[in-house]
């Protein structure tokens, strides 16, 4: 679940995920592999959703993600 | 996008929290597959929170436009790729999402241009996503079909809700506009927002999800 609004000159994300029962680390993980993707794409550094899944992969990998994934 | 409604509020400014009831709490797509015999999830829902730089939103601005989609088309595709990759899930995949949709054109009397009910309605959209897709097709594509989507979407239901009775409970929404809300009707002493907050004032009391009120809360 993603909210998205722009004010400010600035794009603010909430990710809820939260969720009873799921390990806040996957909700941490799976926002900043979110925060990459969209870096990513903003600054044009990835050509492929390939290439962009690699980022959000390595993201969640840095981040932590270890468990049952959930996607925020 | 969650309807929110809560209680009084606890957390600080740093974690902003919303309390959900617990069927909202337990959509498949947030909480993963459920099993059967599973005890519905209950508890708090918090948000992780992050934001792009003035600069990188022109430029993300300016890259979706320069793709011929929209800021809209690139959080999805972004989600839907993320998806994927948190769950380590090869490419291609097979994705969908509700997206919220600018509702503006469809609502009469038209809202002011700095009245966005972006999230206040939605479109399904969605989409194989191979490996070798271009980041500006898959925007695009996703553009295209939330526009496609819009003019089969029932909207009359959605002036309804703009004008719904106070007692109305807080709607599933987002609203971009800062100062202006389009839910003013709907609340009487009208809607303010601050930063990332949508402060209503439902009953003669103030409610907010900034802060220390006590009444309820929302966060957009």
């Amino acid at each position: 679940m993603v909210h998205a609004h722009t004010f400010d000159g600035r794009l603010h994300v909430a990710c809820n995920a939260t969720v009873p029962g799921v390990a806040a680390a996957w909700a941490t993980a799976s926002a900043a592999a979110l925060h990459a993707a969209v870096a990513a794409v903003a600054d044009g550094s990835v050509g492929t959703l390939g290439e962009l899944w690699a980022v959000a992969a390595a993201a969640a990998e840095a981040a932590g993600a270890t468990e049952k994934p959930v996607a925020c | 996008m969650a309807g929110a409604s809560a209680g009084a509020g606890e957390a600080d400014a740093s974690t902003p929290t919303v309390l959900l009831p617990t069927a909202a709490a337990g959509l498949p797509s947030d909480a993963g597959p459920a099993r059967a015999g599973d005890p519905p999830p209950t508890g708090r829902i918090e948000g992780v929170f992050w934001a792009l730089s003035a600069p990188s939103t022109d430029a993300l601005c300016r890259a979706c436009r320069s793709a011929g989609g929209t800021v809209q088309g690139a959080l999805t595709v972004a989600d839907w790729i993320t998806r994927a990759a948190v769950t380590r899930t090869p490419l291609p995949v097979l994705a969908a999402a509700t997206v919220p949709v600018n509702c503006r054109p469809h609502v009469v009397p038209p809202l002011a241009a700095d009245a966005c009910v972006c999230g206040s309605a939605a479109a399904t959209v969605g989409g194989t996503l191979a490996a070798d897709t271009p980041v500006g097709a898959a925007v695009r594509a996703v553009t295209t079909a939330v526009r496609a989507a819009v003019p089969r979407q029932p909207a009359d239901w959605l002036w309804r809700l703009l004008h719904a009775p106070a007692s109305l409970p807080a709607a599933t929404l987002m609203d971009s506009s800062v100062g202006v809300s389009p839910v003013a009707p709907a609340y009487g002493g009208g809607a303010l927002v601050v930063g990332d907050v949508l402060f209503f004032r439902v009953g003669g009391g103030d409610a907010g999800g900034g802060g220390g009120d006590d009444g309820p809360r929302a966060h957009v």
